[in-house]
């Protein structure tokens, strides 16, 4: 009797599973990363990325295409804020990550910087929902890594012990000292997608600035924004896109 | 029919009523009109005048404003205002009246700087920002903020220049310098 009951049981489940399981909610493997994998792609590695024409790196805009670029095909301002410039989250194309994968947006612990272990997607797959309207924003590789940005920070005591530190002898204007920031593309596998990178912006020190809560961080921010980030976005990715080699990511 | 420069004084009570009605600039490069009048003047009402002197037997109803050297940019611009402000309006949290207000000064000037094509937003930071294509290396940015702001003059606007998609120039100054400067620099 009971192993009718459980075999019933059985059929329902797959009945219910060949209607209702959609396989295009079933968060892609592809991307996970693997222990063959290297734990980081290195500087080094990425300087070479940054050297080839068409390295392509794509992040979602959580609007249509219509919606996150202007009649000229340049990013809208509304479509990333100043907050989350610093580190902000894109992808590396032309390897695993593709534009299907931009649907799922992964949080909690699936963002969790991997540690070289092995991911047992049972523990995250609570940590994604798809999105229905997003669209893709390309940038070439070459256009976010080693950008000077500037940025300006009250003309105060502080100020003025920094430009004694660094031996700069820079001008106030209007009260405010301009410095000039860098950015930086840095792998940062999450452990869900081993594709994920961050865009990162440094001060004059090379200190990386990951909040925008001083007057001199948010200006940071506003200008890796405007001059890095919307100037180099695309609404469409290059004709080729350069395809990394294994050895850039495997052990 | 007699031209309006044949009555001084006409001329100059004109002006001054036209002067306060006056929306839309002159721009001479687009309208062309090389009477005196139309030098200063690009848009008056006219009943009054043709009333006076009796330019015609018949009674001459009140007409509208009329422009008579329309301003392709700026009408573009206006345009383009509207068609962001009825999808993005709720980016504007200071008095909307004065914010189109603030937009039209703003886009008199912007009108008037030599560019290819043109497209604006509505930030969410309370501002309109305009991006023109000036050539084919040069983009100019430039964001007038809604909101009084402690480091920004009424009549100054936020502009970065960039050749080649990298960043040249990035400043605060008056909208009028900034027209002038730009369009000689490209001229240069």
């Amino acid at each position: 009797m009971l192993q009718k009951l459980m075999n019933w049981l059985k059929g329902l489940i797959v009945m219910f599973n060949r209607k209702y399981w959609n396989k295009s909610k079933d968060y892609p493997n592809c991307i996970l990363p693997y222990l063959h994998y290297k734990l980081r792609i290195e500087e080094n590695s990425i300087n070479q990325l940054v050297n080839e024409e068409n390295c392509v790196i794509v992040r979602r805009s959580d609007k249509s295409e219509v919606d996150s670029f202007n009649e000229l095909d340049i990013l809208r301002e509304d479509i990333i804020s100043d907050k989350s410039t610093p580190n902000l989250s894109m992808n590396l194309y032309g390897s695993k990550f593709t534009n299907e994968h931009l649907k799922f947006r992964c949080f909690g612990n699936a963002i969790k910087l991997w540690e070289g272990e092995k991911i047992k997607f049972s523990e995250y797959n609570a940590c994604y929902s798809i999105l229905e309207s997003h669209s893709p924003i390309y940038f070439l590789i070459k256009d976010l890594h080693n950008k000077i940005f500037p940025y300006y920070k009250t003309d105060d005591t502080e100020t003025q012990k920094l430009l004694k530190i660094l031996g700069l002898n820079i001008q106030s204007e209007n009260g405010k000292v301009k410095f000039n920031g860098k950015s930086s593309v840095i792998h940062s596998p999450n452990k869900l997608n081993y594709w994920h990178v961050e865009f990162q912006i440094k001060d004059i020190q090379e200190r990386e600035i990951n909040k925008t809560n001083s007057a001199w961080q948010k200006s940071a921010a506003q200008y890796a924004y405007n001059d890095i980030i919307v100037m180099s976005a695309k609404k469409n990715p290059p004709k080729y896109i350069y395809s990394i080699p294994s050895e850039i990511y495997l052990k | 029919m007699a031209a309006v420069a044949d009555f001084p004084e006409l001329n100059r009570s004109l002006t001054n009523s036209i002067r306060q009605e006056i929306v839309i600039p002159y721009n001479e490069n687009i309208t062309g009109l090389k009477n005196p009048i139309y030098e200063n003047y690009n848009s008056f009402d006219f009943s009054e005048f043709m009333k006076e002197n009796n330019i015609y037997k018949t009674e001459v109803e009140k007409t509208n404003i009329i422009d008579f050297s329309f301003n392709a940019n700026f009408q573009n611009i206006q345009n383009k205002f509207e068609k962001e402000y009825s999808k993005y309006s709720n980016y504007i949290s200071s008095d909307k009246k004065e914010a189109q207000k603030s937009f039209t000064e703003i886009s008199k000037y912007i009108s008037k700087i030599n560019y290819k094509k043109i497209a604006l937003e509505i930030t969410p930071s309370n501002a309109v920002k305009f991006t023109l294509i000036i050539n084919e290396t040069l983009i100019l940015s430039v964001t007038k903020p809604f909101d009084k702001i402690d480091d920004l003059n009424e009549n100054e606007v936020v502009f970065n220049l960039y050749k080649n998609k990298e960043l040249l120039l990035s400043d605060a100054t008056k909208v009028d310098e900034l027209v002038k400067g730009i369009n000689s620099y490209v001229q240069s």
